[in-house]
């Protein structure tokens, strides 16, 4: 029967072999491989949670930063301050819900004082610099323009049983691993679900879907506070991986997440993992290459494909399915 | 079901509802004429909330509701179809009823999809409206007049008591627009539903009493035959000079 299941779907071939081939790469390169992978499989979450709200509730943020900033310093902060084994738990609980409020309160005044679209968008842009300007004061908490490093190291596991060390980069990846894949399970049930349809609904015709009984606003700040929880868990994610500074929350960050998943395809989920792969491993790659014209070929190519493939990778490989890559495929 | 009750309203210095009086009564259905500009669809926009009366009164099922947001006023049951066809093109025939037939649903309701036995409410609609075989295709490459009916099918479901079909045939060939009023006429049965239409075929075929409206005011109200045989309409409606 299995058999027979992946001999008609050659979906779950690929499934299974990436997700093997994921699980084996940390034993088979070494571990500045294995914790830059660690690193952009973070950036696809926080590409993920940009998809939800971009991709399918039609919101445009071009701030989207702040979360992961938010995420990472509320990481980075509360592990200063709580001094208590099993505080890393703690930390990133409270990485998602800093982002989540801050998500609530601009959602809150904004999509109830029906401010949408572009200006939404310049609203959030505006934001970056105020929150990068609020972290750069508050030095004594955040430590300023020199970033924030005297925390104590993130642990999983059991507090005095068996301890898992984050900065172990097989331990951070494998963490990172199945929080990318819960998240991307996260995503695509709520998009699957009703709620998901009408915050789709919402993307295509606001209005209409106010006249059909639902609060509009209400459903928008929801899916905008998940998305922003989820991106402030990337930012936590990402604390054992980098380094806590007020470039996280950069205008850069915020337009190069964009990029991602306009490159992978917007709306797909799936594609915020496949554009943000694609991209960063092509700037390391020019980066090297390329000491200061690698910017100008990302930008080159996030033209190119906008322009050649509007619904990105994963939308293209869609449209032209996989039957001509996988032979084997029935009917 | 609805009263409108000395309604006023103007938009800087023109005057669209100059003491307007409407009663429908439960179970009616009632269709609205008038000339271009005479504030008919002001009227659906006034009803559901979407612009503000400066004064008077809109009673629904008892309760004046012009104090209430849109989608309060669509949870007391009041469902529309607007001019043309406002349905959610990229997304399938099934989704767009799904999302019509539980607007008035909870939050925790929608993200476990619980839907509270709506499924064979929009199996009975797929099958009335004959689109079975459309119903995993993208809603936006169905034609104009099937969107039409889809959009009729979503008003259903929206489980409406006050139903307000703004043009429900426009742009529709003569065959859709009879297979329409047949529609409106088998489905609607026993609805509480307004209708704004130009088209006259469509009106008599309605069967349905008939409110004629002129600069924000009622002008008269009647059985299509009592309308089309008053002077004044002929003059100011149907083009007929005397």
């Amino acid at each position: 029967m299995i058999n027979n299941v992946l001999y008609k779907q050659p979906k779950f071939w690929v499934l299974g072999i990436l997700f093997l081939a994921l699980c084996a790469f940390p034993q088979v390169t070494s571990g500045y491989q294995t914790s830059l992978l660690a690193k952009f499989l973070v950036f696809g979450i926080f590409a993920l949670s940009l998809d939800l709200i971009w991709g399918y509730s039609g919101i445009v943020n071009f701030g989207h930063a702040i979360f992961f900033g938010a995420g990472a310093y509320a990481m980075g902060i509360a592990l200063k301050y709580l001094p208590f084994a099993g505080a890393t738990y703690f930390a990133v609980i409270f990485a998602i819900l800093v982002p989540m409020l801050i998500g609530i309160l601009l959602g809150y005044f904004l999509f109830y004082g029906r401010v949408g679209g572009v200006f939404f968008g310049v609203v959030t842009l505006a934001l970056t610099g105020v929150v990068q300007s609020i972290i750069i004061i508050s030095s004594d908490l955040t430590g300023g323009m020199n970033g924030l490093f005297d925390f104590a190291p993130p642990k999983l596991g059991i507090p005095g049983l068996i301890e898992f060390d984050l900065y172990s980069p097989t331990v951070a990846y494998y963490t990172v691993l199945a929080a990318a894949i819960g998240c991307y399970l996260l995503a695509r049930y709520i998009v699957n679900s009703d709620f998901g349809r009408v915050i789709q609904a919402i993307r295509e015709d606001e209005d209409r879907v106010e006249y059909l009984g639902y609060n509009v606003p209400f459903l928008k700040v929801v899916i905008f506070a998940i998305a922003c929880g989820m991106a402030g868990f990337s930012g936590a994610l990402y604390v054992p991986l980098g380094f806590i500074s007020p470039d996280l929350l950069s205008i850069e960050r915020s337009a190069v997440v964009l990029v991602w998943v306009a490159v992978g395809g917007r709306g797909t989920l799936i594609g915020a993992f496949v554009g943000t792969l694609a991209v960063s491993y092509m700037q390391t790659f020019l980066s090297d290459q390329f000491v200061v014209l690698w910017l100008l070929f990302i930008g080159v190519l996030a033209i190119l494909v906008i322009l050649i493939w509007p619904t990105g990778i994963v939308g293209f490989a869609k449209r032209y399915s996989l039957r001509s890559i996988f032979p084997f495929k029935q009917s | 079901m609805l009263q409108i009750e000395n309604l006023h309203k103007r938009f800087g210095g023109l005057t669209v509802m100059d003491g307007l009086n409407i009663n429908v009564a439960e179970g009616e259905t009632r269709c609205i004429i008038g000339p271009n500009g005479t504030g008919k669809t002001t009227l659906f926009n006034l009803i559901t909330g979407k612009i503000k009366p400066d004064s008077g009164a809109i009673k629904i099922g008892g309760r004046n509701v012009v104090s209430r947001r849109v989608y309060e006023i669509a949870r007391l049951g009041v469902s529309r179809k607007f001019q043309s066809p406002t349905i959610f093109g990229d997304l399938t025939v099934e989704d767009n009823l799904i999302i019509a037939a539980t607007g008035r649903r909870n939050f925790t309701d929608l993200i476990l999809s619980r839907r509270h036995g709506a499924e064979s409410r929009i199996e009975e609609i797929l099958e009335k409206l004959e689109f079975g075989e459309f119903r995993n295709d993208r809603s936006g490459d169905l034609s104009h007049g099937q969107r039409q009916w889809l959009e009729i099918g979503m008003v259903l479901l929206n489980e409406p008591d006050l139903i307000l079909l703004d043009e429900p045939t426009a742009g529709m060939t003569l065959a859709e627009t009879a297979r329409t009023a047949d529609l409106i006429r088998q489905v609607l049965h026993g609805k509480t539903t307004l209708v704004i239409e130009h088209d006259i075929a469509f009106v008599r075929r309605l069967e349905a009493p008939v409110t004629v409206l002129f600069r924000g005011k009622v002008m008269c109200e009647g059985s299509f035959e009592d309308i089309a045989e008053d002077e004044q309409v002929r003059r100011i409606y149907l083009g007929e000079n005397p």
